[in-house]
């Protein structure tokens, strides 16, 4: 149940839709069906056997009787092409309106799991493997659309067809009608476990062949060690090894497949010839008439291999229920709140009270107790070994993760109370790792502010000292980045993500260790010319650089998650402890 | 993370009648499994298309009039095709039928099974010679082909075309057979019906494939969006904390929402094109019936000449027009199924067809044997002296890379190689290895040109580390003994305690016999590169090569990486190259490489105190350093400049 009102809910907004498509179907059956069944009243006519049915009756009647039609076989043909002509349309009809919904709820579902993927919150992300998101969001979706739209849509098929050929039968003789839908039910039942057994072989040879795929990507990435050590014989062994373990299991599951395709061919089959030397038993003895058997060897020719069919994909059921349950494990996971909260104006006073923080799963604190005022426009510099807790703060700082206890506050707002998309525009974070996508430089410049103007852009890589490498590209701003197009350094890439991050004039700026791989120059360049033009922004940076560092109005040591020394560079130069050691270093080794 | 990027597929225009017959040889090598096939669908076929249908026409015939007939006195007159005639009675006609299907059930067992068989027996072949090809190919060649373009024809592509070539065959068959048998039928049993019938089907040729080929463009269309999608989607989620601090959530949905109805427009096209074609198709062929009774019809009433035809005949006419259009369907089908694979077959053709760019001379392989037959009873012991001698080495032509080198490295000294991206280090290790050979001058081990022994006896004499330590899925002991397949679990043993990395092994609860998976995900990039060492030193190499080798290594395992290097490079001839500069302080000799020429070359103390380009290099890279790393890089080296004053 729990399954049905899911799908239910996914099919929101095209239920109507969906439900014409069905009645449209019905309608494009009996038209099929009435037109095979012609057939009965041809040869009944030709034979010179009166109708035995309403149904023939009628049609016999609306073309004319028996004598009229014997002596007008042309009618036939008009009607036979007529029926297939109303067929083709409302067939025609039919597929554009499934083919209209099936891309309406694809579209609808597709968007909906990304709008929940894309605002899980940060934690949920950092903690689940990439490819199952996607797994999830493309493969499971694709699978449950399948359901939706083909699977179901079979199945409504197949009783649809199986209840009008049955009618009509049954309106010529009951005895027919029951004979020709005597071994489905044992059919499908047979179908329905006994291709559970086949798909159970299927799946071991999937796991056989997962192996040597497995094998062969691990050869391909280890390949210089393969040939620096000689193994390449060893290798095909090994691959030989995998390659027949899938073939035997592969035989297996196909020798299982073989099987049931052979064997549910006898019921298949079974089911048309009972129907047929019923029919000619019937006949025979004087009950109906050949023309019955000739229609019911149609009709049964045509319903026994979709019920086949329907029996086999019902049975794998179990695969969709997996899908539709990784997608509600999606869907039922609390999205980021990004919009609610409040949105006062920022000047970029940043107040630590008594701030701690820790994980979900453990006690243990990533900071400890830190109090600190920030003055709007102050500079200041932090430093620390790794795992001291600076990327911790810029993630609170931006809300990624809020605070477990004591206060942030921004110009006397607590944190916490203040919208978290409207924080994230007013702190403007440069993180470690510069992220790009694969599109061009103007597109990643852009993608932080759409109407930022040309100018706005290259003001803005100007600052970032990136400019003029841009424009050594042979397509300028228009060149793309990634694997499709140039790669850039480091030092380039990190320049790219600063740009990009400045081209709003953000109150509070945040580098976390985002000049790393820039050398000590540009670094400075860069800092001289965001000052100028953003001189009263407060401005938080995570170095290691004790020439980065020196600059800054104050400087925290971070230890542990403790605030270790708070001072300027003279102050600090002064204390013993690991500022000065790092600046004994640096300024030693240069 | 697996990769998500993805390749076009692309869809050939044009038959290649000659990668079709270099691939076919695949299946005729079991001529006895398409023997088999042949007997096999010919009955089917005779079942479906010719016994069925007379032995239901024998039925219309006899019932037509059933006022004097009972049960026990019903005969049933079957008339097969080539004058075949036998009377049955009600029971024996069941008995028939029975039988019939029975034996039918048996023929398809067999086919499917045998053509399974046929499938797997191609899907082998096929991945050996692409997988032995693979490993006989040279770096050059892997410098150009992405491993995904690689995993992609070994994988998919093999799966695709040994399933297109062995059903494919069973659907040529079928389909063939089916039609020859509906026709002789036909014509048994009515030649003016049966060329009736045929008149309206060039209508049906000419718009089936014109259907099918549009519907296969327009869904690889739909598909490759699909796949850009999907290749979409795993960057934004790579990059979700950048998304998250640049609050552009809005802006990426509307990016979502673009795609994906770009997607759902052309996968929209592709049903329409399908929901246009079947009604064609059921259209078409009720005209055809129609004019078959139309005909017939008049055939009935002698109007066209004096035959009278059965009703059982129309009936049977009625039947016959979709036994011949399904056929044309059918084709029209496998040919685009064909189409489509055709680029699969071309591209793994062209995988297997590349010749290696290094290979041994023949008189060499004569004396030293293959890479898969090695002849070690013949390879020479070595000192290990490296020398170039005016070596120049380019990749591509009119770009060189290394210009007239000369270097002679002396057995037993370790020699380190700095220099910035591009500058030709790497080359020069690749070289060394083999992997490329140099374009001009030579290499020479103790003297010898090495392209005058094979490269199975240099590599055996070479220990490899590679940047990005390997491990491959199996026990511990495997990936050591991986440098010497034969070794002992005492030289395993051995080779982890010269490392350093006996103790960690020992602390697991499995020891030697622990499984890693998923490339060692259970341990910590530094262990891995030290079983990396283990497996290199296991061999007793001559040369050792540390190919930036301690570039990944976290700060915590530094000193037992430096610990374990100190003491494999020990009386062994090392090149090492190495971005980590505590690595290399300790070197003999260092050279410093810029634009393909060793400009600078001395020891740390010496390079350093020329505050040339190495000074320069050296500081660039401390900056980049973390802070824990700058204080153990400095004490280090400290540490090693009073150690050599003293």
């Amino acid at each position: 149940m729990k399954y049905v009102s899911i799908l239910w809910n996914l099919t929101k907004g095209h239920r109507l839709a969906y439900l014409f498509a069905f009645f449209i179907l019905f309608f494009a059956l009996l038209f099929m069906q009435l037109s095979t069944f012609m057939t009965k009243v041809l040869v009944d006519t030709l034979l010179d056997q009166p109708p035995t049915g309403p149904v023939d009756t009628f049609l016999t009647a609306v073309l004319g009787g028996q004598p009229f039609l014997k002596a007008n076989l042309w009618v036939f043909s008009i009607t036979i092409f007529g029926f297939g002509l109303a067929r083709a349309i409302i067939f025609y009809a039919r597929l554009i309106i499934r083919g209209t919904i099936e891309t309406n709820i694809a579209k609808t579902i597709q968007l909906d799991i990304f709008y929940h993927i894309e605002r899980l919150p940060y934690h949920y992300l950092k903690k689940t493997k990439s490819g199952d998101l996607i797994q999830t969001a493309t493969r499971d979706l694709d699978i449950v659309k399948q359901f939706i739209m083909r699977q179901f849509n079979s199945l409504v098929y197949t009783i649809f067809l199986t209840l009008i050929s049955f009618a009509l039968l049954y309106s010529v003789s009951w005895k027919i009608a029951l004979s020709s839908i005597f071994i489905l039910p044992i059919m499908f039942t047979y179908a329905f476990f006994y291709i559970k057994k086949v798909r159970q072989l299927f799946r071991i040879t999937e796991d056989s062949d997962g192996l040597v795929s497995a094998k062969i990507e691990e050869t391909l990435s280890g390949i210089r060690l393969v040939k620096a050590f000689n193994n390449e014989q060893y290798e095909m062994d090994e691959f030989d090894h995998h390659l027949f373990d899938y073939r035997d299991k592969f035989i297996q599951w196909r020798k299982a497949s073989s099987f049931f395709f052979a064997s549910s061919d006898i019921f298949v089959f079974g089911q048309i010839i009972l129907t047929t030397l019923f029919g000619i038993y019937l006949t025979i003895i004087g009950e109906v008439a050949i023309s019955i058997v000739v229609v019911a060897f149609e009709f049964v020719s045509m319903v026994v291999w979709p019920v086949r069919d329907v029996a086999t994909t019902l049975s794998n059921f179990s695969q969709t229920m997996a899908s539709i349950d990784r997608l509600n494990l999606i869907l039922k996971q609390p999205l980021e709140d990004i919009d609610s909260g409040a949105r006062p104006s920022i000047k970029g006073a940043i107040s630590f009270k008594d701030m701690s923080f820790h994980y979900d799963d453990t006690d243990e604190a990533i900071l400890n107790q830190i109090n600190l005022d920030i003055q709007a426009g102050e500079t200041i510099a932090i430093m620390g070994k790794t795992g001291s807790g600076k990327s911790t703060l810029s993630h609170l700082l931006t809300r990624l993760y809020d605070y477990t206890s004591g206060s942030i506050t921004i110009d006397g707002i607590e944190l916490n109370t203040i919208a978290k998309s409207y924080v994230r525009h007013q702190i403007a974070t440069v993180l470690q790792e510069p992220f790009l996508f694969s599109k061009s430089i103007i597109n990643n410049l852009k993608i932080a502010n759409k109407n930022a103007s040309t100018e706005d852009i290259q003001n803005a890589a100007k600052i970032a000292d990136i400019h003029h490498n841009i424009l050594s590209f042979k397509e300028g701003y228009e060149t793309r980045v990634g694997e499709k197009g140039v790669t850039l350094s480091g030092g380039q890439k990190q320049r790219l993500a600063i740009a990009r991050t400045i081209i709003n004039q953000a109150p509070i700026l945040v580098f976390d260790d985002s000049l790393s791989a820039v050398d000590t120059e540009t670094d400075i360049n860069i800092r001289t010319a965001l000052k100028k033009r953003q001189a009263s922004s407060t401005t938080l940076i995570i170095t290691h650089r004790v020439a980065t560092a020196k600059d800054a109005d104050r400087i925290i040591v971070l230890d542990q998650g403790r605030i270790a020394q708070l001072g300027t560079h003279e102050q600090l130069l002064k204390q013993d402890g690991l500022y000065r050691r790092i600046y004994d270093i640096q300024t030693r080794m240069v | 993370m697996a990769s998500f990027s993805f390749e076009e597929e692309a869809l050939s225009k044009k038959v290649n009648l000659g990668i079709w017959g270099k691939i076919f040889p695949y299946a005729l090598k079991k001529w006895y499994l398409l023997a088999v096939l042949l007997v096999l669908m010919t009955l089917t076929s005779f079942h479906d298309a010719s016994l069925i249908p007379m032995l239901n026409r024998a039925a219309i015939d006899s019932l037509r009039d059933v006022s004097n007939t009972s049960l026990d006195t019903i005969e049933l007159n079957v008339r097969l095709i080539f004058g075949i005639q036998f009377t049955l009675d009600f029971w024996g006609y069941a008995g028939v039928l029975l039988g019939a299907m029975i034996l039918r059930s048996i023929f398809i067992y067999f086919t499917f099974f045998t053509t399974n068989y046929l499938e797997m027996s191609i899907y082998i072949a096929i991945r050996q010679d692409a997988f032995r090809r693979v490993q006989t190919l040279s770096f050059s060649y892997f410098d150009k082909t992405s491993s995904g373009w690689l995993i992609a024809r070994l994988q998919s592509d093999t799966s695709k075309i040994s399933d297109i070539i062995s059903w494919g065959i069973i659907r040529l068959l079928w389909i063939t057979f089916d039609l020859t048998f509906t026709l002789i039928t036909m014509f048994a049993i009515s030649w003016q019906m049966s060329l009736l019938l045929l008149a309206t089907t060039p209508l049906m040729i000419v718009i089936a494939p014109y259907f099918q080929i549009k519907i296969l463009q327009l869904s690889r269309i739909s598909r490759n969006a699909f796949s850009g999608y999907v290749a979409w989607l795993a960057e934004v989620i790579a990059g979700a904390k950048t998304v998250k601090t640049l609050a552009i959530e809005e802006n990426v949905q509307q990016e979502a929402s673009e795609i994906v109805s770009d997607i759902q427009v052309k996968a929209f096209r592709t049903a329409k094109m399908q929901a246009l074609f079947y009604p064609t198709v059921a259209v078409i062929s009720a005209f055809s019936t129609a004019i078959m009774i139309y005909f017939g019809y008049l055939l009935l009433q002698g109007n066209v000449n004096t035959v009278i035809i059965e009703v059982s005949t129309f009936v049977l006419f009625i039947g016959f027009v979709r036994a011949v259009y399904q056929p044309i369907q059918e084709y029209t089908e496998l040919f685009t199924d064909l189409m489509a694979t055709q680029s699969s077959v071309e591209k793994i053709l062209s995988l297997i067809e590349t010749q290696p760019a290094i290979i041994d001379r023949s008189d060499v392989i004569e004396k030293y044997g293959t890479l898969f037959n090695l002849k070690q009873e013949n390879f020479e012991p070595i000192q290990g002296e490296v020398s170039f001698d005016h070596v120049s080495f380019s990749y591509n032509p009119g770009v060189e890379i290394i210009h007239d080198m000369n270097l002679t490295i002396k057995q037993g000294t370790s020699v380190a190689i700095v220099g910035e991206t591009g500058s030709g280090k790497s080359t020069t290790v690749n070289l060394l290895c083999r992997f490329y050979e140099p374009s001009k001058g030579s290499l020479k081990i103790d003297g010898v040109d090495y392209r005058d022994r094979s490269v199975a006896w240099l590599r055996s004499n070479i220990g490899y580390v590679q940047q990005t330590p390997f491990v491959f899925s199996g026990s511990i002991k495997k990936n050591i003994a991986y440098g010497k397949l034969k070794a002992t679990d005492d030289e395993v043993i051995e080779a982890a305690k010269a490392v350093g990395v006996h103790a960690f092994i020992m602390s697991l609860p499995k020891g030697y016999e622990t499984i890693l998976k998923d490339g060692g995900s259970e341990l910590s990039v530094g262990q891995k590169q030290l079983l990396s060492f283990a497996r290199a030193i296991i061999r007793n190499p001559r040369i050792m090569i540390l190919d930036e080798a301690t570039s990944s290594i976290d700060t915590e395992t530094e000193a037992s990486i430096q610990q374990a290097i100190r003491k494999i490079l020990k009386d062994r001839t090392s090149i090492i190259i190495a971005h980590r500069l505590s690595t290399i302080v300790d070197s003999d000799r260092i050279l410093v490489m810029k634009d393909g020429v060793i400009i600078e070359d001395g020891n740390h103390a010496s390079l350093i105190h020329k505050k040339g380009h190495y000074h320069r290099l050296y500081m660039n890279q401390f900056a980049e350093l973390k802070v824990e790393e700058q204080i153990t890089t400095y004490e280090n080296q400290m540490e090693k400049l009073t150690a050599k004053k003293v």
